[in-house]
């Protein structure tokens, strides 16, 4: 079920609805916890069955934490989480990769390897809410939390359905606490959420999803695309993966919110990043931040030395890649981010930029992020070189094609929207309206997003991850 | 009829659980308010760019749009009407008997009862000074319909308000089917609701704003004929398979015009007709001061039985032609081009026979 589909409406008013007639919190809860299970069911119900595996265990390994066991319990107690939850997404999602990897590189030394994929469907939100029960444990084992007593209150945390199968990959540590309060109807920001959803919807349906029809000919038949095209594919695609997620974020805040749940903001504006240092505190900040809690600072983070510094950023943006997908394309990527990240420290380029607006430094740091999005896109490393490579012009094989100036101009709009809007500042705006003027500019604005909102159910791009 | 049922109880605990947080009537207001502005804009917008048609009859209506004062006759239809008359030889037939009438063909392929309705009070809309004459086919009020045409801007595009009520009606009197009436119901709704909303059509809505009707080869052609093209005169491969299909199944075209032999003199089903909604076609075509002939023309698509709507005084004139005995030539294998369709020279032949068939009304027309 797609945050942009009608039955997602349906389901969204039954939700709300229902929620707020219930006025006990426990019961809320109940009902939050059903729906949720009803909305991941609606795309496979028997993947359930991994989300409560990951609920139960991750529960109960919490409960025995907070009993004070010993440190080497403790530490066994997390490496079973840890095996546990990182084993059922490296099964559903790496083991097919790992083995072909393997087998390939066999025969590579001559070796005659052949194996058998197991060929699983990847189950939908598998990582985000895998980082999710991981940060829960990490923390209780850390002692930066207290482990919950409610069952009730953890299996909602896993699998509250704004933000279950897309993220933003919420901490324990902010939501639990939420779920303890009595929430107030009247407290809710209507008008502020309300048009942030609309924004979500404007950026998911009528920017991704349209500019995909331009982007997808581009990376399917790299060889059939001029330089110029090559150009409008892939910096339309760097529009649509925003467009994508950034639009799926604001549309599970916007629902988290209006149910009384606050999610923390997971775009800032990337592609106004002055390095590409900057650039991860803007993009898909849920991910970077647990990171660099979850991993970074563990291996060391920055207070080892320059060189352990560099290798800790490296393993970061390897795994971030790996994270993304089961691809050496996805591996390439976070190569690409993490060479740029350590070129940033060396010559301590991404510090100083980061001070003051620098069109400059924005421009260089949007080429090193579209770069990027060739890696991230391409359907293999042969194809995202022959991509970079017509986009210099140097492919032999460029096809002719000229740049639509619709298109262009859509890239235009965008790049105009995204630089001088800052997230929040319509929100605000909305908030501050009298009900009758933002019921009038609601509809209105409604009646002029639909028109624009592309037809076919096109799946979220993070959906996959 | 379980998901309008949700959706009631949906809405009733909306409005219970809101009213909580916020004085009722205020949250009416707002609803309203934002009810009154999504419709004022939506169809404001709709009226200054209509829904993209996006198909050969957009381009027919266009063209008609553009010299309506210059015909005096249309024909409205499906596929059948389309591949029948012949605008250009029913004009000579009848000015050999002194009488000059323009026609167009409005025809399209899988064009239905409710479309065609749809397609009728847009052209009567466009106050066409001429026209006196209108040859209407007439189809079943079937409300199912394919899921594989399912949100085609063609098919969003005939879901007005008017054509939702006439599925509605329909819907009460068709037998059972395959399909639940509540499915069938919701599938026009979201229809009407894509077209109410005008979901999705904003692309197409700035390119028709912008590049005006541009048409392809074989549209000029056609247009050039007054709506009228022969199958023989189409491209592409999927009119050679459709002339395959009756050359490799001989036999099951002769089951068929056995079948259409057989009914008659059997009496007619009541649910093939929704007949308020012909009396208000009949009545629409009165007040322009258009005559309105209605036409079975020949074919072994199950054309409907309808002879009981002429002795019931529904429609005032018909002109049949569902007879493989009384039309044998219109009915002999080699006279289709396809199981339902007359090859170009049984067209022309058919047009004549109808000129012929239409003479007194004309002549009523005039007074002679």
């Amino acid at each position: 079920m797609l945050f942009v589909e009608s039955r997602f409406f349906l389901f969204f008013l039954v939700a709300f609805s229902v929620y707020w007639f219930i006025s006990s919190q426990a019961w809320r809860k109940r009902w939050l916890l059903l729906c949720s299970n009803v909305f991941y069911a609606a795309w496979d119900w028997r993947f359930l069955s991994l989300i409560w595996i990951s609920t139960v265990v991750d529960y109960g390994i919490g409960r025995l934490l907070s009993q004070n066991p010993s440190r080497g319990k403790s530490k066994i107690l997390l490496m079973v989480s840890l095996l546990l939850n990182l084993g059922i997404l490296g099964v559903f999602k790496y083991f097919d990769f790992f083995l072909e990897s393997a087998v390939a590189l066999g025969q590579e030394f001559g070796l005659d390897l052949t194996a058998s994929r197991l060929h699983l469907v990847l189950p939908v939100g598998i990582s985000f809410y895998t980082f999710q029960t991981l940060s829960y444990t990490i923390d209780v084992y850390r002692g930066q939390m207290r482990a919950t007593k409610s069952f009730l209150d953890f299996a909602l945390f896993v699998a509250f359905f704004p933000q279950l199968v897309a993220g933003p990959i919420v901490r324990a540590r902010d939501f639990l606490p939420q779920l303890k309060l009595h929430h107030s109807l009247r407290k809710i920001p209507f008008r502020r959420l309300l048009t942030l959803f609309l924004i979500g919807y404007v950026k998911k349906a009528c920017l991704a999803d349209q500019v995909a029809t331009v982007v997808d000919p581009v990376f399917a038949s790299p060889e059939l695309a001029s330089t110029g095209m090559t150009w409008l594919g892939v910096s339309l695609y760097a529009v649509q993966i925003y467009g994508d997620f950034s639009g799926y974020s604001d549309m599970a805040i916007a629902c988290a919110g209006l149910l009384g749940y606050e999610l923390r903001l997971n775009f800032n504006s990337p592609y106004r990043a002055r390095s590409v240092t900057d650039f991860w505190r803007r993009w898909h900040i849920s991910l970077s931040s647990w990171f660099r809690d979850y991993l970074y600072v563990p291996l060391g983070g920055n207070q080892r030395g320059r060189l352990r510094t560099l290798a800790n950023l490296s393993i970061v943006f390897v795994l971030c890649g790996l994270w993304h997908g089961a691809a050496w394309t996805f591996v390439l990527w976070g190569i690409h981010h993490g060479l740029f990240l350590v070129l940033e420290r060396l010559i301590g380029f991404g510090r100083s930029v980061t001070r003051k607006t620098n069109p400059l430094a924005i421009l260089n740091t949007s080429g090193v992020v579209l770069v990027g999005w060739v890696f991230f896109r391409a359907e293999s490393v042969g194809e995202s070189w022959l991509i970079l490579g017509n986009m210099i012009g140097l492919a032999k094989s460029a096809g002719s094609g000229s740049v639509e100036l619709g298109w262009a101009l859509v890239l235009v709009g965008f790049i105009v929207a995204h630089s001088c809007l800052r997230p929040g500042q319509l929100e605000e705006k909305a908030e501050r309206l009298p009900s009758w003027t933002f019921a009038a500019l609601y509809g209105t604005a409604v009646a002029i997003v639909l028109p624009f909102a592309a037809t076919g159910d096109q799946p979220f791009i993070y959906f996959q991850f | 009829m379980k998901v309008e049922a949700n959706l009631l109880q949906a809405v009733s605990y909306f409005a219970l659980s809101i009213s909580k947080g916020a004085s009722p009537l205020a949250l009416c207001r707002d609803l309203l308010i934002f009810l009154a502005f999504f419709l004022l804009v939506s169809q404001g917008v709709q009226r200054l760019v209509p829904w993209p048609g996006g198909s050969e009859i957009e381009s027919k209506f266009r063209h008609f749009e553009e010299h309506k004062d210059e015909y005096d006759l249309v024909f409205f239809g499906s596929s059948i009407t389309y591949r029948s008359f012949i605008p250009n030889l029913l004009q000579d037939e009848l000015s050999r008997s002194g009488i000059d009438i323009r026609s167009f063909n409005f025809g399209g392929p899988g064009m239905r009862s409710f479309e065609q309705d749809h397609l009728i009070r847009r052209t009567l809309d466009t106050a066409p000074e001429r026209l006196s004459i209108a040859v209407v086919e007439l189809r079943d009020w079937n409300p199912s319909f394919s899921e594989k045409n399912a949100f085609t801007k063609r098919m969003v595009h005939w879901h007005s308000t008017r054509s939702l009520g006439q599925i509605i009606s329909s819907l009460r009197k068709w037998p059972p089917t395959k399909t639940a009436p509540s499915d069938t119901f919701l599938y026009h709704l979201r229809h009407w609701l894509w077209k109410m909303t005008n979901f999705g059509a904003g692309p197409d809505i700035i390119a028709s704003a912008l590049r005006g009707t541009s048409h392809s080869d074989i549209e000029v052609k056609m247009l050039s004929q007054h709506g009228y093209l022969a199958l023989e005169d189409e491209t592409g491969e999927l009119y050679l398979e459709r002339k395959r299909e009756i050359l490799d199944d001989p036999a099951e075209y002769k089951r068929r015009v056995t079948r259409l032999t057989q009914r008659q003199g059997r009496s007619a089903p009541t649910h093939q007709f929704n007949e308020d909604a012909i009396r208000d076609q009949v009545a629409l075509f009165s007040n322009a001061g258009i005559q309105a002939i209605y036409v079975v023309p020949p074919s072994t698509k199950n054309p409907p039985m309808a002879q009981p709507l002429l002795d019931k005084g529904v429609v005032e004139n018909l002109l049949t032609y569902d007879h493989p005995t009384r039309f044998p030539r219109y009915y002999a294998p080699e006279s289709h081009f396809d199981f339902n369709h007359l090859t170009k020279e049984m067209a022309q032949n058919f047009t004549q026979r109808f000129a012929k068939d239409l003479l007194p009304f004309l002549l009523n027309e005039t007074g002679e």
